[in-house]
């Protein structure tokens, strides 16, 4: 991009207001726009249609990172999107995800029909219980995005997006349960459509031989990898840059600096943010002691994850528990 | 007069010992059944079983009743009735014109949806729950329903998952019609844990007995001991959380079965003490009558006496299968009430 500091780091609202919104006036806790926007930080649901009224385009946002999966849904509208620098056109009948961390910019220029589905990995984990590297890997690791999608596949997702409205609309008291649960639904049918049979490949059993080695998709691989062997218990020990830049037969240096350019963090920010989601996640489950999710997460002091955890997020590890258990 | 008492419990069991068109679809994990596709004959008294599977009814058009513990359920059109395992249970049907029946095991759930299923599966502390559908509702089940049957019947790899996540979608919509005050107040997510392991245990602990695999009614100690934890904090959360405390509920557990026995089966009175690991007639009858205020005799009676100006009918559906135990029997008759759908 043509100036790295204008990039910053978004998070939902931040989003939200380069979509086109301003929040500024509104509640932030029920944004209703006449449903241009529907739900919450953790999930949240984007007409375009309505965001983007025809007198105002072409639409232009300026590059920005998001911190939460997003998926659009385009039915009838033209632009075009770029991820990491690689620009794809948006067409009707497509489909297009984004994981967090990616520097994206996206540009309207007919509007239509199009709708967005927004996502922390802690919604879906919280309330359906689901790992995405397990359950959904592709979101993590694919670059065959964006997908064409045939016309009965469209009636199909479009079906389960009316339901989620509606239950945005509805409240109910198990509106998170249930939105996770249709989203489940998208994600799975997704799944079945695209990628049936669809594997990771381990971090051992990888690949000399191919062709173009992706060295950042290699590491976020890796890193998922390893923190999925570390929520199971079966590694002890939280790995460094230096450990990832030698499964790839790297220089740590080099490694860094190609994660810096492309992502726009230090591979010590990006396993610290894994960490820390990791230990969101175990520490809403009421049955692991503080210590065990510490040990867990390779601390060897409760202490030391008390203070990694507060500085990152504000809350000590026992106040963030007390809030999400209300 | 009474429904064949059987023990059987798994899914694939049940449906053969009726003698119904098993699709190749079926598991012991999970079946979708269309009670109107497949020819029965009404009306029909299905036998007693002991599923270990949840039970999802999902009744568009149909007339009956469904027996369950102590409990009657009637059964009618627009309406969905979800009953837990390990509680016997039968069902009478006079018509059946557009029924669907999903059976599942928690574990089939669980594997793809570890979050929050402990809630919605506890049924509010009660061993089944119905509720009758708007319009609205019934077409959304209609439609769900068929959506999960061209599922199941599809070779799409990730059937299963999407079978669990409709199948969810349903149980949360009928979650919401149960009524906001719980008996059991589930408030985290460590004691739900403790509570719905609890019940599995109890439940097991009777399944056990009644198939002899085990002569010892669980009390709080045994249940402690197997959860790990300590006497006095389970009987604290247990009591906290649902207003019962461990003996209460294993004495309602137990005063439920026996109820259901007496009343749908030709057990005799010993035979019935002996299953629940009672060593002394007398004692049995003296529990059950501090429990309810009545001997199990005049419950017995007073049952018959309001069956007996009902008509039999005689269904050789089931003639030639042996039901459990020693128990005469094997002539299956069956009483429905008076006037036809």
């Amino acid at each position: 991009m043509e100036n790295n500091k204008k990039i910053k780091f978004t998070d939902f609202f931040d989003t939200v207001k380069i979509m086109g919104q301003d929040l500024s006036s509104v509640d932030l806790d029920r944004v209703d726009m006449s449903h241009g926007h529907l739900g919450d930080a953790e999930f949240s649901f984007v007409n375009s249609k309505v965001l983007h009224p025809d007198d105002q385009l072409p639409f232009v946002t300026p590059p920005f990172y998001t911190t939460f999966f997003s998926v659009g849904f385009v039915l009838d509208a033209y632009g075009k999107i770029i991820v990491d620098k690689l620009p794809f056109n948006i067409k009707p009948g497509m489909l297009f995800v984004n994981k967090p961390g990616e520097l994206q910019q996206l540009t309207w220029d007919v509007m239509n029909e199009s709708y967005g589905i927004l996502f922390t990995e802690n919604f879906i984990s919280k309330y359906a219980g689901i790992s995405i590297y397990k359950t959904f890997p592709f979101l993590l690791f694919e670059r065959q995005i964006p997908l064409k999608t045939s016309e009965a596949f469209q009636q199909e997702l479009k079906k389960i997006v009316v339901l989620i409205v509606d239950e945005l609309i509805n409240d109910s008291p198990l509106k998170n349960q249930i939105c996770a649960n249709l989203l489940t639904r998208f994600l799975l049918k997704i799944k079945q459509e695209y990628w049936e049979g669809y594997m990771i490949h381990n971090s051992e059993t990888k690949n000399s031989e191919m062709k173009n080695p992706d060295i950042v998709n290699d590491f976020f691989q890796n890193l998922e990898y390893h923190y999925d062997q570390l929520l199971k218990g079966k590694v002890q020990r939280t790995l460094y840059i230096k450990d990832y830049a030698e499964m790839q037969q790297l220089h740590e240096n080099y490694l860094s600096s190609v994660l810096k350019e492309k992502t726009g963090k230090t591979g010590g920010q990006l396993i610290a943010e894994k960490t820390l989601s990791a230990a969101k996640i175990l520490i809403e489950d009421p049955r692991l002691s503080l210590k065990e999710i510490a040990y867990m997460l390779g601390f060897s002091y409760l202490s030391y994850f008390s203070i990694f955890f507060k500085k990152h997020t504000g809350l000590s590890p026992v106040n963030y528990r007390k809030k999400s258990l209300h | 007069m009474k429904p064949v008492l059987t023990n059987l419990s798994k899914i694939t069991d049940c449906l053969a010992f009726m003698n119904l068109p098993i699709s190749r679809y079926n598991s012991e994990n999970f079946s979708f059944i269309k009670l109107h596709e497949i020819g029965i004959k009404l009306p029909f008294q299905s036998p007693t079983f002991r599923p270990d599977f949840y039970n999802l009814f999902v009744i568009i058009d149909g007339c009956g009743t469904y027996y369950i513990g102590d409990k009657e359920i009637e059964i009618s059109s627009n309406k969905i009735i979800i009953s837990r395992p390990e509680s016997f249970s039968s069902s009478y049907w006079t018509k059946i014109q557009k029924i669907y029946t999903i059976s599942f095991r928690k574990s089939f759930l669980i594997q793809y949806f570890p979050a929050g299923i402990d809630t919605i599966l506890e049924l509010g502390g009660e061993n089944m729950f119905s509720c009758d559908l708007t319009r609205e509702r019934v077409k959304y089940f209609e439609q769900t329903c068929d959506e999960i049957y061209d599922i199941w019947i599809s070779a799409m790899e990730y059937k299963d998952e999407l079978i669990a996540n409709l199948t969810l979608n349903l149980l949360f919509l009928t979650q919401l019609h149960q009524k906001r005050d719980f008996k059991i107040k589930l408030e985290n997510e460590k004691n739900t844990t403790i509570v719905s392991a609890f019940r599995q245990n109890m439940e097991n602990n009777f399944s056990h007995l009644i198939r002899g695999q085990d002569s010892l009614l669980m009390r709080t100690k045994e249940h402690s001991k197997l959860l790990n934890i300590n006497e006095n904090y389970l009987s604290k959360v247990i009591s906290n959380c649902t207003g019962k405390t461990v003996n209460e509920w294993i004495n309602e557990k137990l005063i439920d079965e026996i109820k259901y026995l007496l009343k749908h089966s030709d057990k005799s009175m010993k035979e019935i003490a002996a299953l629940f690991a009672f060593n002394d007639l007398n004692y049995f009858c003296s529990y059950f009558k501090t429990q309810t205020l009545n001997a199990p005799s005049t419950l017995r009676k007073d049952f018959n006496k309001g069956e007996k100006n009902q008509t039999a009918v005689y269904n050789p559906q089931f003639i030639n299968h042996q039901s459990f135990g020693n128990s005469k029997s094997s002539s299956t008759s069956k009483y429905f009430e008076n006037g036809k759908q």
